[in-house]
């Protein structure tokens, strides 16, 4: 066993949780919006519903072979040549998504809160935390998340109930305008992001005690994280108004800014946008970790920890490198990342399951 | 100034990891390392002069954009 440690279900709980939010929190409403308008919203109940199912078979995927991760399970169904072969490109896409969440907190800082500030700081800087925690393992991660998860459902609630006062219910009317069409589009995109993006923790399930509960904590994590998206969209639609939401790159940051109470309690956005580095702090350090951990079992390493500080060094690059400017970002996150993932999220880990199957089929 | 800040980098990186690895004594564990360094520290280089580093995302946009286009043109 690479990872010794072990995480407790609350852990897992917090942790798929915080992961769902993520970058998500930041870029699904406007791109729900986007596409199916004021009926953003139930765009993101059928996604998170559908999404509920992928996990669902994430999970059987995962009790075909206890104890060992995605990348171990593939060379177990496909043999050596072929399984290494997948876990190769899992590595790549966990990397991958390590990199352009990483962008997505650059991009944030350097639009919004420190235009001026080099971006390549920020990610320096973000970084070093990420290492810090993916050596420390598994088990420092789960904790962490424990310690954090306060000081985020309390900025959530306060964000929440300050916003209340400004909600305006015309802005969601007229409901259906756009037909079911649309509104299953776009509820295609808050299935790229987060939902096919939770097959990482395939990689982390093997480290849970009690296995047997391992599946529903993870379902139940997925589901809380998709009620708060959910939740975020409707404030973000009712706020701030359909148009307004699809033409803001963050637009729950633009909600935060329009908390007003009298003449003393205003511009609390930054305290706000604790929510969004600390979430996106959980997503990128288990993406990083998964990618390293994934790496090092299709090599058969001792430990996956030497390899985190080139890997590192590696996702800096990668990170600057990834979206040229902001519009190639929203081309590419509306067009070809849904798809990409789904391959990875859904059709991957679906033919896993079926080879398995029918192999202890043929088996008996 | 940059490219030498990251071979320093590169250089400290390689002192902190490579003991351990030389001292495990398993030879897999060290190519693997010494490539990914290599690799981390060319490219940190090549960055920090400012050479067009080839995007990952041009050939997966260039599979998946299509198919991304195509759903839309379906639902929209």
């Amino acid at each position: 066993m690479i990872e010794k440690g072990k995480i407790s279900l609350v852990q897992l709980n917090i942790l798929v949780m915080l992961f769902s939010l993520g970058s998500a929190i930041l870029i699904v409403p406007s791109a729900l919006s986007s596409v199916a308008r004021q009926d953003g919203w139930i765009s993101a109940v059928i996604g998170v519903a559908l999404g509920a199912g992928i996990v669902q078979m994430l999970v059987i995927l995962d009790r075909q072979h206890p104890g060992q991760s995605l990348v171990e399970s593939c060379e177990t169904i496909l043999g050596s040549f072929a399984g290494k072969l997948v876990g190769m490109l899992y590595f790549m896409f966990f990397f991958l998504l390590a990199s352009l969440v990483l962008r997505n907190i650059g991009d944030f800082i350097t639009t919004i809160v420190m235009p001026e500030t080099p971006i390549q700081a920020i990610h320096v800087l973000f970084l070093v935390i990420i290492v810090m925690g993916v050596r420390l393992g598994l088990e420092v991660i789960g904790r962490a998340s424990e310690i954090f998860l306060p000081w985020i459902v309390v900025l959530i609630l306060v964000l929440v109930f300050f916003i209340i006062p400004q909600i305006d219910i015309d802005r969601v009317q007229p409901v259906f305008e756009m037909g079911m069409n649309k509104i299953m589009y776009g509820s295609l995109s808050i299935l790229g992001i987060p939902y096919f993006e939770l097959v990482v923790f395939l990689m982390i399930l093997p480290y849970v005690n009690k296995r047997q509960k391992a599946g529903k904590a993870f379902l139940a994590g997925s589901l809380l994280g998709g009620f708060v998206l959910i939740l975020i969209t409707c404030l973000s639609i009712t706020v701030l108004g359909w148009d307004f939401t699809a033409r803001h790159a963050f637009p729950s940051y633009t909600l935060a800014k329009k908390i007003r109470i009298g003449e003393f309690l205003q511009r609390i956005e930054v305290m706000m946008a604790v929510i969004w580095f600390l979430t996106i702090f959980f997503k990128l350090t288990l993406c990083f970790y998964a990618s390293a951990l994934a790496i090092a079992q299709v090599f058969k390493l001792s430990s996956y920890r030497p390899l985190v500080l080139p890997l590192g060094m590696i996702m800096l690059v990668m990170s600057l490198v990834v979206y040229p400017n902001i519009v190639y970002f929203r081309e590419f996150s509306s067009h070809t990342w849904t798809p990409f993932a789904f391959v990875f999220g859904f059709a991957f880990p679906f033919m896993l399951l079926l080879l398995s199957k029918a192999k202890k089929a043929v088996g008996k | 100034m940059w490219a030498i800040v990251v071979m320093l980098i590169g250089a400290l990186i390689a002192a902190e990891e490579l003991p351990d690895l030389i001292r495990g004594k398993r030879r897999g564990d060290i190519w693997l390392f010494a490539a990914l360094l290599l690799a981390g520290t060319g490219l940190g280089v090549a960055q920090s002069l400012r050479v067009e580093i080839p995007n990952p995302l041009d050939a997966i946009s260039f599979v998946f954009a299509p198919v991304g286009k195509f759903l839309e043109a379906l639902f929209m």
